[in-house]
């Protein structure tokens, strides 16, 4: 069971921005896609969450094909967190982490409130639950993104339907310790509800900490995938970022340095 | 990117329990409309009339002017703020109202049209009541339909955009309603003229009763649609990703808000700033969800049209004021003060 990406081509206008990507993201661990800016990866994502339309090949959803579901199928196996703030209404924290009980018809009230209080808990939003959204700051505001997509995967109770986490830049707007705070959470919810996560990250230290089978994008085309050794390499980060990159393997993992 | 608009007010009223302000919203509904049956030039006495007692003027004025009229004005009232609700949730803009974004003008040219080229149509009688609803809501779903494009070409609207394409539209419409009344005749002016300035005033059963099932179902079923117009303000991918089926909920949007629209103004002349200040107040008592916020403008809203309405009567005895004439009085300050809460 899988989320995959087959050949898949996305053209916006006449101009190519993902031109061919395989991507397979297995449930139970975390795909890493890192890249320069610019080079499709949030494009990419959307090919990948059956939102961007694709001019080639195909995306299947453990063995469906995306564009044979309806919105509410795909919402049951699989949530998206993009990088955006779009509210101009007074929406509280709580009902912005409700939007994401999309498998309500299962579960009683009670059952609802415990899983948004723990899992607002676990992101530390447990005190904004009444505050308005507007009246926090950015970073606040992606936890409680980050959160309610959370929601969205983690309440349904079944086991057997799989379920993917698709995030753009999730810890963007993160102080060092929320970021930590946030991946060592996907990390475990990955691991412990056998949930599939695709995530974009910039910072390739976290990315080789936290990952487990990495991608590489450049201008449009994956030029590198598979296990952190093959793909996190001193030649292929400092040919993709046409910046020399170090690598050294310490006691505590592999780190990455740019100077 | 995006304006906030923060009406913080809300969380004052913690105390108060969301049923007890539904509760007080619905006695406020059902006094309005009973003082707006008893009250007017001709003073009814409701006891009488519900124990037999009453004369027979008292009972044809009752039942053929007061009753047609009152439910009229809270169908309208609560049509009219419930579409804004709507439009401003769909824009995700606070300044939204029907009449300022143009579609009550739509609505309007439509309307007019129909009473300037309906004759020439040669349409069955029994059709009469229809057609000019019919027209009216063709003419308000151009407009909110033109909206749609235009924000779905140049992405989402900024506040301000939006208002300025409305200035445009009720200059379009402006044009198009001289064009009409230059080509009418003296009868055909002179309805148009009457139906233009907007009242309550020849609500009759048969006239009405079409215009008032139209708007009472788009608003049940714009209800229903609550749960979508919440996750779409997270924004149109995100509601995606949240289950909605996008493009079938803005057209079902656009083309319930226009009926809303266009079945009111058909019946009653463009009225202002109902769309506007009622679901504002509402937001700030009960809140920004789209269920309560449509079921709490639609209780509000009619019973501020009732109340406005039995205004225009009572105000200048034996005369008529227009009953837009109260609600414009009362929400263009209003207008005022929200724009210096957005900042546009």
């Amino acid at each position: 069971m899988a989320l995959e990406a087959q050949n898949i081509t996305i053209n916006v206008g006449s101009k190519t921005i993902v031109n061919s990507a395989s991507v397979t993201v297995e449930s139970g661990s975390i795909t890493v896609l890192v890249g320069p800016n610019g080079a499709g990866k949030s494009t990419l994502l959307g090919g990948l969450s059956g939102h961007t339309a694709l001019s080639g090949g195909r995306a299947l959803i453990a063995g469906r094909d995306l564009t044979q579901l309806t919105p509410k199928q795909l919402c049951d196996q699989r949530a998206v967190m993009l990088q955006s703030d779009n509210l101009v209404f007074d929406f509280t924290v709580n009902d912005v982490l409700r939007m994401g009980l999309v498998w309500q018809v299962e579960a009683s009230e009670t059952e609802k409130t415990e899983v948004i209080i723990d899992l607002a808990r676990k992101c530390g939003i447990e005190h904004l639950l009444r505050r308005s959204v507007l009246t926090l700051s950015g970073g606040e505001k992606q936890r409680v993104h980050f959160c309610r997509c959370l929601v969205q995967v983690m309440g349904r109770h079944e086991r057997d339907t799989p379920r993917y986490l698709l995030l753009d830049e999730p810890t963007s707007g993160q102080d060092i310790a929320n970021e930590l705070r946030l991946l060592k959470l996907l990390k475990e919810i990955a691991v412990q509800r056998e949930i599939g996560v695709f995530v974009i990250v910039h910072d390739l230290n976290l990315a080789v900490h936290f990952g487990d089978i990495f991608y590489i994008m450049k201008n449009g085309t994956l030029v590198a995938d598979g296990v952190r050794d093959a793909v996190m390499t001193e030649d292929t980060l400092s040919s993709v970022y046409e910046t020399p990159v170090k690598t050294e393997l310490t006691s505590r993992g592999l780190r990455i340095h740019t100077f | 990117m995006q304006e906030g608009f923060s009406s913080q007010m809300g969380e004052a009223q913690g105390g108060v329990s969301t049923e007890l302000k539904f509760f007080f919203l619905l006695v406020m509904c059902l006094a309005s409309v009973l003082s707006a049956l008893a009250v007017g030039g001709v003073p009814l006495s409701l006891l009488e009339i519900v124990r037999g007692e009453a004369s027979k003027l008292d009972l044809t004025v009752f039942s053929q002017i007061r009753a047609p009229r009152v439910m009229l004005a809270a169908t309208v009232g609560a049509s009219l703020a419930v579409a804004g609700a709507v439009l401003q949730g769909f824009f995700r803009n606070p300044l939204a109202d029907p009449g300022l974004i143009g579609v009550s003008g739509g609505a309007a040219l439509g309307a007019v049209a129909m009473i300037v080229l309906g004759s020439s149509l040669a349409l069955p009688v029994a059709f009469a009541p229809f057609t000019m609803p019919m027209a009216a809501i063709f003419g308000s779903l151009c407009v909110t339909g033109a909206l749609y494009l235009f924000s779905n070409y140049y992405g989402q609207f900024r506040i301000v955009t939006v208002l300025l394409v409305g200035i445009a539209f009720n200059a379009l419409s402006s044009v198009g309603i001289g064009i009409f009344q230059y080509i009418s005749n003296d009868a055909q002016l002179r309805s148009l003229i009457f139906w233009m300035m907007g009242s309550f005033g020849r609500a009759h059963w048969v006239t009405t009763v079409p215009c008032v099932l139209a708007m009472v179902s788009a608003v049940l079923v714009l209800i229903t649609k609550s749960n979508s117009l919440d996750k779409l303000q997270l924004g149109e991918n995100e509601a995606f990703h949240l289950g909605v089926d996008v493009k079938a909920t803005k057209r079902d949007l656009v083309l319930l808000s226009a009926i809303c629209v266009g079945a009111g103004v058909a019946v009653s002349g463009i009225i202002g700033f109902v769309g506007l200040v009622v679901p504002h107040i509402v937001r700030f008592t009960i809140g920004v969800r789209h269920k309560p916020l449509m079921i709490g403008s639609a209780l509000a809203g009619g019973s501020l049209m009732v109340l406005a309405d039995l205004l225009a009567r009572v105000v200048a005895l034996p005369a008529e004021v227009p009953v837009g004439l109260v609600t414009s009085a009362i929400g263009a300050p209003f207008f005022l003060w929200l724009i210096t809460k957005v900042k546009p």
